[in-house]
């Protein structure tokens, strides 16, 4: 893009934390903080994720600070990688704050089977997921919903896969939010978001989403590891998808509808894309309804995937492997929570609730170690479990990083690396890679992505997470 | 941007073209044209090319034509509006432009008649055409404008 790139004054604040104060920009309502050492604050100030950053901070409502994580980079709108907290009484709901893939998130599945047993397997489990789980360009799910029994999605989530036999209770409760939020509304999603998911329920899409075969290479925290069921040297799967065409047209819809509320507000921004409208106004609840609903999508999307999954491993593997849900987290995301006793709308672009073992919504299950996180590596890399903290929700409003974080656009990747050489790259690791194309694979390239180590390791020492297990990929089916 | 400049497309001093620039994550497309409704036109044929290159063109499929009525509140947002009908259509119809007939431009609102096979498949990769950085301006003596799609 030609957008000159400012710079701001910043002080570090600690070994962990970069500040941009308030007084940086003059329509900054607070300050920005940016959770980085001193190389990952290097590659995050390369594009434009500070300016992007500071225009998060000038929105009505913001509570301070604006927060990027570590693995931020340039999006559109906000940054990926952002957490914005809006006061729920005067505060805005911004569409473009959650992104086109409302509820993009992962999964894990624990298999509780030694990845000795599997890997023998592995070509055949990798043929049959990517035969049950539509991927790329593919073709709609095997899921076609009607009107009303899409509108049961939209209303419940993962729970109206509860009688089709597609989820059981304990997968409910080991999904954020039980997998459905309660503020869903089926009417406040247009028919063309529902024409665009009708058929999708249970599909991957593309981009970075995936199904990943992995074994557990590390434990790093063994009583929260024993709580997960997770041991070492153990098969796991990780699966990553989101809202597909149904929540892409939410934001569509929502973020032309916002121009109108804008007008009439006489709210200003410095980007287009951060349309918003108060909370509290009519728009502002129609869209909070609309993004619950869509989210309620995301989980049951995954939730199908994993029957899927399960349904794969029984296949190839027999009927012992059970595969119990570990837990799910959404990506993009706006929750209504309370925090310092304020009731505040949480924006995560492209980060991850990370909530520690004193608060209520942390799964009676993981209420001595803290809710799962997962952080997903690229596809050559390791992927990380930790668990939240409770002095995340002092220092960032319970939210983590979501991943390694782009530091290379696409272009630049597949000049970097061809597909074919990537996926001779992988193999030569022992990885089995399924579902993308070469021009796929190079744009998804490990070289892509920040280093998830550094990503993960200021996290966890920033305290907003902390480091239960290590993954590595063994076989991967790509969107 | 004044609504007057409407015309069809025309050959001109300022020959439309295309091409994709960095971006980290997203996918990101530079439109230049001699008219914004020429630049509507491009933004089509651009969009049309990215949606075939991922899933292919149906083979031996005759070649079907379409209107495509679009109004905006502004010749931005118009721009974007277009570009996700595109994508819409493209998702829910399997199919994608690759030849514009025509089209009639104001400020607010973008008839186009649009030509081209179906697609092979149901595209994913491009979920939405984004505000973000959007600006519609004048450049040298053409226009110019930049788009950024979520992928």
């Amino acid at each position: 893009m030609t957008t000159a790139r400012r710079t701001y004054p910043f002080a570090r604040l600690d070994d962990q934390v970069v500040e941009i104060p308030a007084t940086a920009r003059e329509d900054m309502r607070v300050s920005a903080r940016v959770f980085a050492d001193d190389r990952l604050w290097d590659q995050i100030r390369r594009d434009r994720t500070v300016d992007q950053l500071v225009n998060v901070a000038t929105l009505p409502g913001v509570e301070a600070p604006a927060l990027a994580m570590p693995d931020a980079h340039e999006g559109y709108g906000f940054p990926v990688g952002g957490v914005a907290a809006f006061r729920a009484t005067d505060g805005v709901i911004s569409p473009g704050g959650v992104g086109y893939d409302i509820n993009c998130g992962v999964r894990l599945l624990a298999s509780r089977r030694p990845m000795a047993d599997v890997r023998p397997h592995v070509g055949a489990l990798m043929h049959e997921l990517g035969r049950r789980v539509p991927s790329g360009t593919g073709q709609g799910g095997r899921l076609h919903l009607d009107g009303a029994a899409l509108d049961r999605v939209l209303a419940e989530g993962s729970r109206a896969l509860l009688e089709r036999g597609l989820a059981t209770t304990d997968d409910l409760a080991h999904t954020e939010a039980g997998g459905g939020l309660p503020g869903a509304n089926p009417d406040a999603v247009s028919d063309r978001a529902k024409h665009r998911g009708h058929d999708q329920l249970g599909t991957l899409g593309s981009g970075n989403h995936f199904v990943e075969v992995q074994e557990v290479a590390e434990i790093l925290d063994d009583r929260a590891a024993d709580a997960m069921e997770l041991r070492q040297g153990d098969c796991v799967v990780l699966v990553h998808t989101g809202s597909r065409g149904l929540g892409h047209q939410v934001c569509t819809d929502y973020v032309r509808a916002m121009d109108a509320v804008m007008r009439r507000e006489a709210i200003h921004l410095p980007d287009r894309e951060l349309a918003c409208a108060p909370f509290r106004s009519p728009e502002g609840q129609r869209y909070f309804a609309a993004m619950c609903a869509a989210a309620n999508f995301a989980f049951a999307n995954r939730q199908a995937i994993t029957h899927a999954v399960r349904a794969s491993f029984r296949v190839v593997l027999g009927e012992r492997v059970a595969l119990p849900l570990v837990y799910d987290v959404a990506h993009n995301m706006a929750k209504l929570e309370t925090h310092g006793g304020r009731e505040l709308l949480v924006h995560r672009k492209g980060a991850t609730r990370a909530f520690g073992p004193s608060h209520p919504e942390t799964p009676s299950r993981y209420r001595a170690i803290g809710q799962p996180v997962l952080i997903p590596g690229s596809m050559g890399t390791a992927s990380y479990v930790l668990v939240g903290t409770d002095a995340a929700l002092v220092r960032s409003f319970g939210s983590c990083c979501h991943g390694a974080g782009r530091a290379m656009s696409r272009h630049a990747a597949r000049t970097a690396q061809s597909g074919a050489e990537v996926r001779r790259a992988l193999e030569a690791q022992g990885i089995t890679v399924t579902g993308a194309g070469n021009r796929e694979l190079a744009e998804e390239a490990p070289h892509a992505y920040k280093d998830v180590e550094r990503v993960v390791n200021v996290v966890h020492d920033a305290g907003l997470g902390r480091k239960v297990a290590r993954l590595v990929p063994v076989g991967v089916l790509k969107g | 941007m004044d609504g007057s400049d409407a015309v069809g497309p025309r050959v001109t001093g300022v020959p439309p073209r295309h091409e994709l620039i960095a971006h980290t994550a997203e996918l990101a497309l530079r439109l230049r044209a001699e008219t914004p409704a020429d630049l509507c036109a491009e933004a089509c044929r651009a969009l049309g090319s990215l949606l075939r290159e991922e899933v292919g063109s149906a083979p031996a499929a005759p070649v079907s034509t379409r209107t495509l009525t679009v109004e905006a509140v502004d010749a931005d947002a118009l721009l974007v509006d277009l570009l996700n009908e595109l994508i819409y259509v493209a998702e829910t119809e399997r199919w994608a432009p690759s030849v514009v007939d025509s089209v009639e431009w104001t400020a607010t609102r973008v008839v186009l008649r649009l030509a081209g096979p179906p697609l092979r498949g149901t595209p994913s990769r491009i979920k939405s055409a984004t505000h973000h950085g959007l600006a519609l301006r004048r450049a040298g003596r053409g226009w110019e404008a930049e788009v950024i799609f979520d992928v």
